[in-house]
């Protein structure tokens, strides 16, 4: 039922409100409820007063982040710096270029024995 | 210099609250007696209701603090339910049963009637007390829309957040309230 609905619902909704709001409360009621609401209002009273200090994990927090985005940030630069090679092998050093023939003429070795 | 400006701030929202908090606790107090059917369960339920949003909402602004409340309202009246709910299936194991051997929770036998206490009674004419029976007995989704939207005049969006459903679930149970209280109530009333 829309806002309009409502309105069109003919007098009913506006009775309703007008006999719902003509009922009046005992005075002892009204008497708690004044004393429930004076209290809610000191304590948010009191809240509204007092300056919101950040808690004591707030800096120690702010520092780890910080150490911790730096490292990434400084780890995601290194890895950018490394050059773009299609073949592995040109990154091996001259001096293992024997050790490389070597492991592959090791795993050649096997495949040749199950030929012969 | 920081603590008065604070200070000033602080006077007039906590004056701002105040006034809400004036506006809103008769009607609030009736919503949650009407759910509940006891006086002081009722205002217990309002008090707690008005602390909670004075202790984490006051710095919300001034716009949202009814359907806050109401919600609020709406989160305690479902809490007591269910501890009455627990109380009840408690005494129960301990063989307090009514006459069809339902368990029976103690506090219940204090439980006010629909019209409430004859205090209650007396300052009401005959359509209120017609009216507030009618409003008692409905179901308590569509109360609550009733309530909220009808009394409280709060607007479709508003009432969602409230009840915590969508706003097509609002109109739906506002729709099927009014039927039902039509029909019960007929066309001579008020």
């Amino acid at each position: 039922m829309t806002d309009r609905e409502l309105e069109g619902s003919g007098t009913f909704a506006a009775d309703a409100k007008r006999v719902l709001d003509e009922v009046a409360l005992p005075a002892d009621v009204v008497a708690r409820l004044g004393a429930a609401r004076r209290a809610a209002v000191a304590a948010a009273d009191a809240r509204l007063a007092t300056p919101r200090v950040p808690p004591r994990w707030v800096p120690a927090g702010a520092l780890a982040t910080t150490v911790l985005a730096v490292g990434l940030a400084t780890v995601a630069m290194d890895t950018r710096q490394l050059p773009a090679v299609d073949d592995p092998r040109a990154l091996v050093a001259a001096q293992d270029v024997e050790l490389l023939d070597d492991l592959e003429f090791l795993a050649w070795l096997p495949d040749d024995d199950h030929a012969s | 210099m920081l603590r008065l400006s604070l200070r000033r701030r602080a006077v007039s929202d906590a004056a701002a609250l105040n006034r809400f908090l004036t506006g809103v606790e008769q009607r609030a107090f009736r919503m949650a007696r009407f759910a509940v059917r006891n006086t002081d369960d009722a205002l217990d339920i309002v008090q707690d209701s008005m602390m909670t949003l004075a202790h984490k909402y006051a710095t919300k602004p001034e716009n949202e603090w009814a359907p806050l409340f109401f919600r609020i309202l709406n989160n305690r009246i479902t809490d007591w339910h269910r501890r009455t709910r627990v109380r009840r299936s408690v005494f129960g194991v301990f063989g307090l049963r009514d006459d069809d051997g339902e368990p029976v929770d103690p506090m219940s036998l204090a439980v006010d009637g629909p019209s409430g206490e004859p205090e209650f009674a007396t300052q009401m004419n005959a359509a209120a007390t017609r009216l507030e029976r009618a409003v008692g007995e409905l179901p308590e989704r569509q109360r609550e829309a009733f309530l909220l939207r009808v009394w409280e005049g709060l607007d479709v969006a508003a009432t969602a957040v409230a009840m915590r459903c969508s706003e097509g679930s609002v109109k739906t149970h506002l729709s099927r309230a009014m039927h039902r209280l039509r029909e019960e109530l007929q066309d001579d009333w008020p």
